[in-house]
């Protein structure tokens, strides 16, 4: 089956089809060989009906270098044959593979055989790929379509021309993604809030960097609505640019022809083409039917001088006016309206802050999945003011490092515990409530902090019964308790009967936080601050 | 040169009907065809081989959608030019 059929072959061949001599076969053969042969010398380039063109195609000079000997050798541009089968002989010829088509994978398919190489960012990218077209399939049912559209194109005729194929894609996908938008702007036209298009306005830059949309259709959307959103939007803006605008600008030429104007609006039977330039100085387009259009800087610099009545009046004063001009609504609503005819973007940013905040939802419970719902503990600010020892903070997290390595016995830390502190743990309150009058005065600034961490704690006699919420570790209350993570060791002795395992705090469990006083507590006080760390410091070694 | 030209040139050396010249060359491509669906290669005198080769599957990504494809394997006509038509190109003169 492998043979190589030469000249002689083909020459018996040819006299068994065409019913000649085989001289006459010889000779036809060596002539349409030679005669191929000086055409694609002559012509570079020879056609041949059902087989297929045979092409001169340049290889520009480029330097090699020889394998033996190591040096560089330039090798000439010359010519090369290129042979391109046609469409009859290739399909011919992958008549054993023809039942072969492409396949799309999926992505959790493996390629096991495969030698083709994907690289890790390429991954990436397919999946960001994959991610922004589940995001198109949710918003729009368009993009759905297309999607289930493209496999079939590509099936059909990836087999000979995959890139051409490619290049197709590309510009049907566009063409239909516009047309899709365009399709759903009359709805939407009547349907949008204000508040959505609010919404979607601080939202679109990221979307529109994402996904090719042309941006002409942004900028002054959004706040042309109604008359009255019209209005609304004025004044916030109005008082913006006064926000800015600091340096005061004398203008003694402009700000008089307009403020007539202004006035007009209150009477507005007589002049009604006028009235629109009071209302409407936040559109950048200059197309209100004025006569004189003042550039848009000096729009910008007109509140400055005359804010307050400028934005006020009109908004405040139209919906009361008897007479309110007719058409002055009608032409603004006709603008709006005019203008509004190409929002179809909004839908998509619309859908993407709504994910986006989704996200962040669930990103938030990932987080915290125990504090949802109920007030954060106040850490910062005591942490704030905890910052400022800086040489207690190195010892507390000295301390708590131990602490984590830490793996007592249980029992033997109990009893040695229970030995040397027992009488402490019966009962002293009194005693050092008394004796230790000194450190009551607890700094200021950590006092609102201990309230709003003990709502919904009680506080009963010996101090303060807390409920362990998922989070929280003894060091942490000792520094919402006490300013200082390392009075943990107090709370930790407190409750020993309660604790085995100062590193095993269950959530749930009541805990008592002695009072301060009990024993000496202060953390502005270095002394006490140094006693708690070498009770902690004692404490891990005798484990 | 097209495949009229081919046959015009033919008919003109042979002294053969322009028909005759044309049936021979169909015939011979479809020789040539042929055999090279048997798996043969086939040699071209003074131009080269040609033969069949296979190439393997592999895994393409569409660009625009990110999509894998796995383009099938396929079968293909490849050309070999012949040493002769290499030396005469060699000479050609580089345009």
């Amino acid at each position: 089956m492998n043979e190589k059929i030469n000249l002689q072959e083909l020459i018996v061949l040819l006299t068994q089809k065409s019913t000649i001599t085989k001289k006459e076969a010889e000779t036809f053969l060596k002539e349409c060989f030679e005669t191929m042969h000086e055409a694609l010398l002559n012509d570079r380039l020879i056609k041949v009906k059902n087989l297929g063109t045979f092409k001169l195609s340049r290889v520009n000079d480029r330097e090699s270098i020889d394998v033996v000997t190591g040096e560089r050798v330039l090798i000439p541009a010359h010519y090369k044959v290129s042979f391109s089968a046609e469409n009859a002989l290739a399909q011919a010829i992958n008549e054993p593979f023809s039942l072969f088509v492409p396949l799309e994978l999926n992505e959790d398919d493996s390629i096991v055989d495969s030698d083709e190489v994907i690289t890790f960012s390429e991954e990436i990218d397919m999946q960001e790929n994959d991610e922004l077209a589940d995001n198109l399939e949710d918003n729009d049912d368009a993009d759905f379509e297309l999607i289930l559209e493209e496999p079939e194109t590509e099936k059909d005729t990836i087999l000979f021309t995959p890139n051409e194929e490619n290049e197709n894609d590309t510009g049907t996908q566009d063409g239909d993604f516009i047309l899709d938008l365009n399709d759903d702007t009359d709805e939407i036209d009547e349907v949008n809030d204000v508040a959505e298009i609010n919404d979607v306005d601080e939202a679109d830059d990221d979307i529109f960097a994402e996904e090719d949309i042309n941006e002409e259709y942004i900028p002054v959307e959004p706040e042309i609505e109604r008359p009255n959103e019209v209005t609304f939007n004025l004044t916030r803006d109005f008082n913006e640019i006064i926000g800015e605008i600091n340096v005061p600008v004398e203008i003694p030429s402009i700000p008089e022809p307009e403020e007539p104007q202004i006035e007009i609006s209150l009477i507005p039977e007589s002049v009604e083409p006028q009235i629109e330039i009071p209302s409407m100085p936040e559109f950048a387009e200059p197309q209100i039917e004025t006569p004189p259009v003042p550039e848009p800087s000096e729009w910008r610099r007109e509140p400055q001088i005359e804010a307050p009545p400028a934005p006020i009046v009109p908004a405040g004063e139209r919906p009361f006016l008897p007479n309110a001009p007719v058409r002055e609504n009608y032409t603004i609503y006709k603008h709006g309206k005019r203008k509004l005819r190409y929002p179809g973007w909004l839908v998509v940013p619309t859908y993407l802050a709504i994910i986006l905040i989704v996200v962040f939802i669930f990103y938030r419970l990932y987080q915290n999945p125990g504090v949802m719902g109920e007030s954060v503990p106040p850490v910062s600010s005591v942490e704030n003011a905890e910052n400022k020892d800086a040489g207690n903070d190195v010892d507390a997290d000295k301390i708590r490092e131990k602490k984590i390595t830490l793996t007592p016995s249980e029992d033997s830390l109990l009893n040695v515990l229970k030995s040397k502190y027992g009488e402490h743990l019966v009962g002293l309150p009194d005693n050092t409530a008394s004796g230790n009058k000194p450190a009551e005065n607890k700094p200021a600034r950590n006092k609102p902090a201990e309230n709003k961490s003990l709502s919904g704690n009680q506080i009963s006699g010996n101090g303060k019964i807390i409920t362990i919420r998922y989070g929280q570790t003894l060091t942490t209350l000792a520094l919402n308790e006490y300013g200082n993570k390392c009075f943990w060791i107090y709370i930790y002795e407190e409750n020993r009967q309660i604790l085995k395992n100062p590193n095993d705090l269950p959530v749930g469990t009541q805990l008592t936080i002695p009072p301060p006083q009990k024993y000496n507590i202060n953390k502005n006080d270095a002394a006490s601050v140094r006693k708690a760390t070498e009770k902690a410091d004692q404490m891990q070694a005798r484990n | 040169m097209n495949s009229a030209g081919l046959i015009n040139t033919l008919s003109k050396k042979l002294h053969l009907p322009k028909a005759d010249v044309e049936k021979r060359v169909e015939d011979m491509v479809s020789i040539i065809t042929e055999e090279l669906t048997k798996n043969n290669t086939v040699s071209l005198l003074n131009l080269g081989n040609l033969e069949i080769k296979k190439r393997e599957e592999r895994v393409c990504v569409n660009p625009n959608t990110g999509k894998r494809v796995m383009v099938p394997p396929k079968l293909v006509v490849k050309f070999k030019t012949s040493p002769t038509l290499k030396e005469k190109l060699k000479g050609l003169k580089y345009e």
